[in-house]
């Protein structure tokens, strides 16, 4: 019985393993941090987590921000990424090369939020 | 109207708004469909164990019929977070692979409970012999809603 039962354990560890995954954050490249200024043009503060778009480096940058649980309680409210401010994002590019940051802070008027 | 259409209409709706602007609705959601997947979890580990002899003193219509009713409340919680869950990115999620894998697992996993269900109400009534058919379905029912549960956290990283 016991038997039985290391079996089982056994063979649903082995099914559980993670097939293979890319790690949300191994897809952005953390050796090469760079900092994008530029306008708000576009903004989304919702969940599952706010992100802006904006012009930067002559190219469209969509810039991930932080749940809006995490953003409001640090002081990033709406109004701070709102369409039109201008902000400066501190964060790490996507490893192929597409125009999207993970932003680690953003600092909009003076202010600087950060977000992990 | 196609049924992406359908799904942006979900992902636009006002429902969807409510969501996405709260700063609590997403994370409790969230908490709960875990919190609901270790209950499910555990009441089916209960009910399959049993069917594969584990504890063997005790009966295993009234542990089978215990651990039936856990886990038909911990999956109505779990497709009602789950929804919440999956209504801001519904249009993206019809695109990942860990989700329509999963979305495939939970159909199997479905199939095989309805199976179960039928084959052990037999096997009970027949003095509590457990049919060597009933304990391939438990040992699949366990591999089964394990690697959904995997499937379930890999679709943030797919």
């Amino acid at each position: 019985m016991i038997r039985k039962f290391a079996l089982a354990a056994a063979f649903v560890a082995g099914a559980s393993v993670p097939l293979a995954a890319h790690h949300g954050w191994s897809s952005y490249d953390a050796s090469k941090p760079q900092t994008l200024e530029g306008k708000i043009a576009t903004s989304n503060y919702g969940n599952p987590h706010a992100s802006i778009t904006m012009e930067a480096s002559g190219k469209v940058w969509t810039v991930i921000l932080a749940p809006v649980s995490r953003m409001e309680s640090r002081g990033a409210s709406a109004e701070m990424v709102a369409v039109g401010k201008t902000i400066s994002a501190y964060g790490y590019p996507k490893k192929d090369g597409e125009a999207e940051m993970r932003a680690e802070r953003i600092t909009a008027e003076g202010k600087t939020v950060e977000l992990r | 109207m196609t049924p992406f259409d359908l799904l942006t209409a979900l992902e636009t709706s006002a429902f969807t708004a409510e969501i996405k602007q709260s700063a609590w609705i997403y994370p409790a959601a969230n908490t709960g469909h875990v919190l609901a997947l270790m209950v499910f979890i555990a009441a089916v580990v209960i009910m399959d164990l049993r069917l594969l002899g584990f504890p063997a003193g005790s009966d295993p219509a009234s542990v089978v019929h215990g651990a039936r009713r856990a886990v038909i409340a911990a999956l109505i919680v779990q497709v009602a977070t789950g929804f919440m869950l999956f209504a801001p990115e519904a249009t993206k999620l019809v695109g990942n692979p860990a989700f329509l894998a999963k979305l495939a697992f939970i159909g199997v996993g479905a199939a095989n409970a309805l199976t179960l269900g039928r084959l052990s109400t037999e096997s009970f009534t027949q003095g509590g012999w457990i049919a060597p058919r009933l304990r391939a379905a438990a040992l699949f029912s366990l591999v089964i809603w394990f690697t959904t549960a995997a499937l379930g956290r890999l679709i943030a990283y797919a």
